[in-house]
């Protein structure tokens, strides 16, 4: 079951259009796979879309948690208080990783398919055999021209497979870097291992590179690529935000973002949209409030949700 | 609760999303290979044998005892003339007998490296290294040997002289030459056929002064992983566009050709006035060795859809031609090699993936699984393949 749902709903059909594709762009192999992944990117970006909504609502609930990490020092309390701020601002902690969960497999099975078209192995180029559909213009078309630019699709030699793990260890970084841009340490301890994740994810990446055939490189670049456009588009040019060379080539992370301080009373709302009021008797209120237009775009603001404004209402009914 | 419960939850998705990930994204799959069983000429009753993952061994049939292992000895020592650190990853060449130095010519797949091991198993030395990889068996021919390579080169080696290439051969597109050559004697002389994954069948001389030179060169326009095969002056070899070739061994031009249902990769079985070949599919084909006319009147058809890369072997039993083909599953077909059906009610399995070539040795047929294991089968019998080495 398992087997089936895995390689004939979803490796087999990726494998076949990515032949096909390859096919359509004449015969060019390196275009099938770039063209291939930004089509796959796209199609999955209502679900990046949600995945960098409930990062950028959680980066900015960041003020109000270094603050109940300030004023509670018994870590049940701390959690309890954490936790009601997420609840009260409708914010599901998890929300940044079912998207990315949903979208995982989507993004291996496009993996699998470079692997098994490329047949980097005797095995591998037969295996392939039994994937394919049983139709002449894609069973005749393997094995695929691997030549692109400079590049052996299906080498891993050192002559091509160093200048790409520099270039994607390079991408890497940036993308790490923008990517958590606004993702503010919580204490000394997280500021080191994020900077540690911004220097070693790319070693990571590039010493992958060096392993494997130049055209599972080549998706890695163009899904780095797509990443750093997105995660430039939504949290910087979106905002009309600006960010400087120098800060991009540092390991630092940006100034938290602008958090609105509103005491007793206040409410927020989430990226999904869903708002909480909270009672005044609670001890020092300070809180980022978010609006997110349908578009994915946000600023921090000073109001409250129409959702929140009709609970408080129903709350005040009550009484 | 709900803290404890979110937490629980969010280290479990992020286990879940790790695993997938790990699993998901296989750097690479570590070849196998599918060296096939050789029958050893100077000892009686030994085979050598590339068991499927990093080794060698000379196996003797009846005890399953290992004579000698290549290229280590055991987990900590390497065979003597070969440097400490050597590994090696599979192979895909058969082990080829050198009878004019009586030694074993290996080719090893990653290094590319061709060894020669004395036929004692006393010690092994390089022959040569092509630096690209090695799928081909090598055809050795008295002191030379010609050894394909997968970024499409032909080597001539003199196995008394190593390191040093008589000629070399480069003429091709740097596609892999999968399928093992042959050495063909035409009336222009003797060449070397191959053919490669661009899609080409090229004839090579061998002899005289134009050694290395094309005799003739022929674009098929699609993969070609299949060996070649020669009779009846035709060279066969089977496509990825679903056709089966039989050319001229002198002229390269077509004489007949049939359709398939799918690839070709297995090397095809010439003997008795006709070629057998089968697809990956499964499906087993007959025709006339000269007019590619059917012998049966229809492929045969397993029942299960499995992959075939092991060559037939034909045998007789009870004056009954039998062709054996051995699936990727293990299954055993025994096929009435005149009428194209299946020769005997029952069925036999071996144990394991196969896709190495099956051999007759002494009235059984030999094949390595996946495993590493050596298996014995004997047509007609309707008994259970019998392990004589177990790869563990």
């Amino acid at each position: 079951m398992l087997d089936f749902l895995w390689n004939d709903i979803l490796v087999n059909p990726v494998s076949n259009a990515l032949i096909v594709l390859t096919n359509a762009l004449w015969d060019n192999y390196g275009l099938g796979i770039i063209v291939f992944t930004l089509v796959i990117r796209v199609v999955t970006y209502p679900l990046t879309l949600r995945q960098l909504r409930a990062t950028r609502a959680m980066q900015l609930m960041q003020p109000r948690m270094q603050e109940i990490q300030k004023k509670y020092k018994d870590p049940k309390r701390r959690q309890e208080e954490m936790v009601k701020v997420y609840r009260d601002a409708g914010i599901n902690p998890l929300g940044c990783i079912w998207p990315l969960l949903v979208q995982m497999p989507i993004w291996i099975a496009l993996y699998n398919a470079i692997r098994y078209t490329l047949g980097d192995t005797p095995e591998q180029l037969l295996d392939l055999s039994r994937r394919l559909y049983d139709w002449d213009f894609i069973t005749a078309s393997i094995p695929l021209n691997r030549d692109f630019l400079f590049l052996d699709l299906g080498s891993s030699a050192l002559v091509q497979a160093a200048p790409l793990a520099i270039v994607i260890a390079v991408l890497t970084f940036f993308q790490q870097k923008l990517s958590t841009a606004r993702m503010p340490a919580r204490d000394d301890r997280q500021q080191t291992t994020n900077q540690t994740m911004l220097w070693m994810l790319p070693l990571v990446f590039g010493f992958f590179t060096l392993q494997v055939p130049a055209g599972l490189a080549l998706y890695w670049l163009v899904t780095s690529v797509f990443t750093i456009i997105t995660s430039y588009y939504y949290y910087f040019y979106r905002t009309g935000e600006s960010i400087s060379v120098r800060w991009l080539f540092s390991l630092d992370a940006l100034p938290a973002p602008a958090a609105t301080v509103a005491a007793g009373g206040s409410s927020t709302s989430g990226s999904d949209g869903s708002a909480n009021s909270r009672g005044s008797d609670e001890p020092v209120e300070a809180e980022v409030s978010e609006t997110a237009d349908d578009d994915g775009g946000e600023q921090p603001v000073r109001h409250e949700s129409a959702a929140a404004r009709r609970r408080r209402r129903r709350r005040r009914a009550k009484r | 609760m709900f803290h404890v419960k979110h937490r629980r939850l969010g280290q479990a998705a992020v286990l879940l999303l790790a695993t997938v990930v790990f699993a998901g994204c296989q750097i690479a799959d570590a070849p196998d290979g599918w060296g096939a069983v050789a029958e050893d000429p100077d000892a009686p009753g030994r085979v050598v044998f590339p068991t499927g993952g990093d080794f060698v061994a000379a196996v003797d049939l009846e005890s399953g005892v290992v004579a000698w292992r290549f290229p280590k000895i055991d987990d900590d020592r390497r065979m003597a003339g070969l440097p400490a650190d050597l590994d090696a990853s599979a192979f895909y060449a058969d082990p080829v007998w050198a009878d004019l130095t009586g030694e074993w010519i290996i080719g090893e797949y990653s290094s590319g490296v061709l060894y020669a091991v004395r036929g004692d198993g006393a010690s092994a030395r390089a022959v040569y290294s092509t630096g690209a990889r090695i799928v081909a068996t090598p055809i050795v021919d008295g002191n030379l040997v010609y050894i394909a390579t997968n970024d499409d080169r032909i080597i001539a080696v003199d196995i008394e002289r190593p390191e040093v290439a008589v000629w070399a051969w480069a003429g091709g597109t740097d596609r892999a030459i999968l399928g093992t050559p042959a050495l063909v004697d035409t009336d222009d002389g003797r060449v070397l056929v191959f053919a490669s994954l661009d899609g080409w069948v090229t004839a090579l001389r061998v002899d005289g002064a134009s050694a290395g030179e094309a005799a003739w060169r022929r674009e098929i326009g699609t993969g070609l992983a299949s060996a070649i095969s020669v009779g009846e002056g035709l060279v066969y070899f089977g496509g990825f566009d679903r056709t089966f070739y039989a050319l001229h061994a002198l002229s390269g031009e077509t004489v007949w050709r049939q359709d398939g249902q799918h690839w070709f990769w297995s090397t095809p079985l010439v003997a008795d006035g006709s070629v057998y070949a089968t697809d990956v599919r499964g499906n087993v084909y007959a025709w006339d060795a000269i007019t590619g006319s059917p012998r049966w009147p229809a492929p045969f058809d397993p029942v299960e859809d499995e992959r075939v890369r092991s060559q037939p072997v034909l045998t007789e039993v009870d004056g009954i031609p039998i062709l054996v083909v051995i699936a990727h599953n293990g299954q055993v077909h025994q096929i009435n090699a005149a009428t194209g059906t299946s020769a005997f009610p029952f069925r036999i399995e071996i144990e394991g993936n196969v896709l190495s070539d099956a051999k007759l040795i002494d009235g059984r047929i030999l094949v390595g699984n996946e495993d590493g294991d050596l298996w014995a089968a004997t047509a007609g019998v309707n008994a259970a393949p019998v392990k004589i080495y177990d790869g563990g």
